[in-house]
């Protein structure tokens, strides 16, 4: 034999092995005569075209034949799985459950994690933030810092401030307040987007405060139908005729959710157009967020070191007084992508993990129900391996099962996916950013398919390589009962279903740390007794309260409507409500306190009217409460926090003591303490307790009350106490508040405890989704034991109905199935406890005050599972106490 | 495993190369080396058979049961088998020449070869 039969040869393997043994000699034959023919008759070059055509030949057709023998399979195994539709329904059902939590989980981390931010470029985008060292986390920039950063830095080919504002869009059916950002001119051009129709915002709209604006393609097609001739026309915003000017393209959410502030989806987008006022408002007013884009060759680091030296540009231009604060200044850069999708990474990778753990449990539940089936078919198999077929044949053929189970899976997860992802999308909320753009997409159906075929694979490679390994001749001798083989195949069941019990182990320990650490949370007290208080929020446009009089009539009339209202006994008014104060305040106490540095000087601050604390339940610790005394004309006066209290006056009594706003320099009036009142939260549950103060709000200068700038006193926070439940309360409220403006929209009517139960929100999320996952884990894996005691009582029956002859007790019967579910579940604790304990780790940053080692969740898990095992031995059990012994026997 | 129980039509139209295999067999046995020279000469060379693609067709022929292998003769190279149309491949091959001259017949009707 010569060089050109050996590559011819090779060639052939491209073929399927059937092919090649069927063929294959006569192939080579064939060949080999006709290159010699060629050869003799054309020389070298007609045997170089020889190859030519040969080869092309065999990449033709050699596929063609593997594919003409996977559908050959297919049709076999469609056959054999019609004959037994139950097998084919759990197994599909188990496989559909799993690969439809793959996808759905999918669809989100490919929409929030691997797609990129719809802007131009966007790996060029950075957040740029400000931050002193004593601050708990950076801030946004002020507009004396912004100008200053814009014009001085090199890094960036554009820079553009925005912040999230609120209008009341009226002169439609019913009026609403719609989100909104004011940006800078240079918005658009720094993202990259160009408006849809008409223009985007300029500087000259800017430098004229015109009022225009721009709206998002998802204002212009609710309210709008998509009516192109909206540009040009007026819309009125906070009852101030505006005119829209363009429409932004669709598919852009902006300001993304993500980042800590200013991330409001915006429905119109208007100019920012600092004052004077504004811009002159060194060490204040730090509100604005700022993207820009790094030049081209600028990197991250780059840009870093630029901004440590801004800095000190910055700091410079600070009036004196606030040199302590100029001196620390820092300019901390993120690249947008990251503020946006950073914080739901964890538990987009923690579920990640988890779905692919149901899905590997849902595996071996159809491995172990193949690997049953198997046992029961090795007669076929034998006959066929008898028949000829070679070992490689028979793995094809169950392989190609395995993918035909998984394809129906894969499809039934699909559709499942669709209805899950929905779901969870929902439940997310606010929790997700970018949860808009989430959905099937090419690389959503391709990732199915790709899991589908691995599923198969490790799967359907289990009960191959049994047949292979367990000796097909034997089950052929014996009739299929081979007691070696059934022993062997019933260890890997047995470890499948230990394996099976550990995954399972790892996720309800996990589910488990969520659920503490959640009624940790949700048990956590806010500070104030949110049971039957309803809240209305509503917010005064400036175009029709101008002045600060008018604001602050309408807070004190909202308290006295609110007060008539019918079963309310205590109302009150704020600028805002514990677990979402954002005001921070620079204050100075009178010498008799503490004297602390002025960066430690800082203090959450709520302006109230009426009975805020008797309403909120605040409890008083010293002094009193704020009366209707307390109004423009009387003395200042300021309620304190204990936190407050504590740090200045740590041995004393704070009430009569002074403190005032700003440095000691500063020209603010001295307030005096009259009361003490208990720790509010002013962030969300999870979140540590600051110092706050309250002032009445009727002794806000009118300048102050008349803001927009900020509108930070235009925010109506109204909220009643009852003796009955909220929602009785909240139609009087809402009624009253129609009568004093009946253009005014409310924002918000909901009872407290729902804010309350808002603010844990994404913990709840991520403890539902987990705990379902694990609930589902649970089940296959329960599916999973109750699969194989049920086969090994099956296997043995004759066995029991001899012991059973001779006199057993059937609570030995009951006690050998449970003996083996319990070594089983043993087993499964066992491997499954390290693996968690390593696995959870991850978890840290998901938990709160729990953990991620915790004892009891450990240990709470441990016994769920062992329930869970003989509660799926049970019915095995019964059954075995059931067979006949003459039936058994006689069997034989 | 001849059918004789299918309509030959159920097999047609059958792709060139099949048709040239089954009227290469036509006046009788003939192993794969000459099956391809066969189709080679019946069409002035128009037609030439890889290895690959005839030893295809021949395993599909097989399989629909219009080829069969010759039984071997005394002392022959096992290696090189032959085959032989059955009375069934006979049928098709047939059907399939009178659906081309059917294909002919309109194409000539229609004026096709007179046009300048």
């Amino acid at each position: 034999m010569n060089r050109h039969h050996g590559l011819f040869r090779r060639l052939l393997r491209l073929f399927p092995a059937d092919f090649r043994g069927d063929f294959g000699d006569e192939m080579a034959d064939t060949f080999e005569a006709h290159r010699r023919d060629a050869l003799s008759r054309g020389g070298a070059m007609a045997a170089a075209r020889l190859w030519w055509d040969t080869v092309t030949g065999i990449l033709r057709t050699a596929p063609r034949e593997h594919w003409d023998l996977v559908r050959q399979d297919a049709r076999y195994a469609l056959r054999s799985l019609r004959r037994s539709p139950a097998f084919a329904l759990a197994t599909t059902a188990a496989l559909a459950i799993g690969i439809g939590a793959n996808t759905a989980v999918f669809s989100i981390v490919n929409a929030v994690l691997l797609t990129a931010v719809p802007f131009h470029d966007p790996a060029r985008l950075v957040l740029l933030y400000e931050r002193v060292p004593e601050a708990p986390s950076p801030f946004d920039f002020s507009a004396p810092d912004y100008e200053i950063a814009r014009r001085a830095a090199r890094s960036f080919e554009g820079m553009a401030a925005y912040r999230n504002a609120v209008y009341e869009l009226s002169g439609i059916a019913q009026p609403e307040r719609i989100p909104a950002a004011r940006v800078s001119p240079g918005l658009f051009g720094v993202l990259g987007v160009a408006p849809a129709i008409g223009r985007a915002l300029t500087e000259e709209d800017d430098r004229q405060n015109a009022h225009v604006a721009v709206l998002s393609h998802h204002l212009w097609s609710r309210l709008f139908g998509r009516d192109p001739s909206i540009v040009g026309r007026t819309v009125t915003l906070d009852r101030q005729p505006y005119t829209v000017v363009g429409v932004m393209p669709a598919g852009i959410d902006f300001p993304e959710r993500g980042p800590e502030t200013n991330h409001e989806p915006a429905d119109v987008f208007v100019p920012i157009a600092f004052t004077p006022f504004e811009r002159q408002g060194f060490g204040g007013m730090y509100n604005n967020t700022v993207v820009a884009r790094l030049k081209p060759g600028v990197d991250v680091e780059g840009a870093r070191a630029e901004m440590r030296t801004l800095a000190r540009t910055i700091g410079d231009q600070y009036p004196p007084a606030l040199a302590a604060i100029a001196r620390e200044l820092d300019l901390p850069l993120v690249p947008l992508t990251d503020a946006i999708v950073g914080p739901s990474r964890r538990l987009l990778l923690v579920l990640s993990g988890v779905v692919a753990v149901v899905l590997l449990i849902g595996c071996a539940d159809v491995a172990n129900l193949l690997l049953t089936r198997t046992a029961a078919r090795q007669r076929e198999l034998a006959v066929r391996s008898a028949l000829g077929a070679a070992p490689a044949r028979v793995v094809r053929q169950l392989l190609t099962e395995g993918a035909v189970l998984a394809s129906a899976g894969g499809i039934a997860g699909l559709l499942l996916s669709l209805a899950a992802t929905r779901a969870i999308v929902a439940a997310a909320g606010d929790a997700l950013p970018r949860s808009g753009t989430i959905g099937l997409d090419a690389r959503v159906a391709i990732f199915t398919a790709a899991l589908s075929l691995a599923t198969a694979l490790v799967f359907g490679v289990v009960p191959a390589l049994q047949s292979v390994l367990g000796s097909s001749l034997d089950a052929l001798r014996e009739g299929g009962r081979g007691a070696s083989a059934g022993r062997a195949r019933h260890r890997l069941l047995g470890l499948i279903v230990a394996g099976q019990f550990a995954l399972a182990l790892v996720l309800s320990v996990g589910a488990g740390l969520l659920v503490r650490s959640f009624v940790r949370l949700a048990s956590t007290s806010p500070g104030f007794r949110p049971d039957q208080v309803a809240h209305v929020t509503t917010t005064l446009p400036a175009g029709r309260y101008t002045t600060g009089r008018q604001v602050k009539s309408f807070f004190e009339e909202a308290v006295a409507m609110a007060r008539q209202a019918p079963g309310v006994s205590s109302a009150g008014a704020g600028n805002d409500l514990p677990l979402n104060v954002l005001e921070r305040r620079t204050y100075s106490p009178d010498p008799s306190a503490v004297q602390l540095p002025p960066l430690e000087r800082m203090t959450a601050a709520t302006w109230t009217a009426g009975s805020y604390f008797e309403a909120l339940g605040i409890p008083l610790r010293r002094g009193r409460y704020f009366t209707d005394a307390d109004g423009a004309s009387a003395q200042k006066v300021v309620i304190i926090n204990e936190q407050l209290a504590l740090r200045l006056w740590p041995h004393d009594d704070p009430v009569g003591h002074q403190i005032k706003w700003g440095l000691e320099s500063a020209p603010s009036p001295w307030l005096t303490i009259v009361g003490v009142v208990g720790d509010a939260k002013q962030g969300p549950l999870g979140t540590a307790t600051i110092a706050q103060a309250y002032v009445p709000f009727l002794q806000l200068s009118d300048a102050a009350a008349a803001d927009t700038i900020t509108g930070l006193f235009r925010t109506v926070e109204l909220v009643a106490r009852s003796g009955g439940p909220a929602a009785v309360v909240l139609g009087g409220l809402r009624a009253g508040l129609r009568r004093m403006d009946p253009a005014l929209p409310v924002t918000k009517a909901e009872a407290l405890t729902d804010m309350v139960a808002d603010s844990v929100r994404p913990q709840r999320f991520s403890m539902t989704l987990v705990g379902l996952f694990a609930a589902v884990a649970l089940g296959l894996a329960a599916l999973g034991i109750y699969g194989v005691l049920a086969s090994a009582v099956g296997q043995q029956t004759r066995e029991i109905g001899v012991r059973l002859a001779l006199g057993a007790p059937p609570a030995a019967i009951v006690w050998t199935v449970l003996k083996r579910a319990l070594a089983l579940m043993a087993a499964g604790v066992a491997i499954g406890i390290p693996c968690a304990l390593a696995l959870t780790r991850v978890m840290a940053g998901l938990l709160y005050e729990v953990s991620p080692q915790d004892f009891a969740t450990f240990a709470g898990s441990a016994v769920v599972l062992a329930a869970l095992a003989l509660a799926a031995s049970l019915v095995p059990a019964w059954r075995a106490t059931r067979v006949d012994p003459l039936t058994a026997l006689r069997a034989e | 495993m001849a059918r004789r129980d299918r309509d030959p039509l159920s097999l047609l139209p059958l792709t060139p190369a099949m048709f040239h295999v089954l009227v290469a067999l036509a006046d009788g046995e003939s192993h794969g080396y000459a099956i391809m020279k066969e189709v080679e000469a019946l069409t002035g060379g128009g037609v030439r058979l890889s290895t690959g693609t005839l030893y295809g067709i021949v395993k599909r022929l097989l399989a629909e049961g219009l080829i069969r292998e010759s039984p071997s003769r005394e002392g022959e190279d096992s290696r090189r088998r032959r085959y032989e149309l059955t009375p069934f491949g006979r049928e098709v091959a047939r059907a399939e020449a009178a659906r081309l001259e059917h294909t002919l017949a309109l194409a000539r009707r229609k004026n096709l070869f007179r046009r300048a």
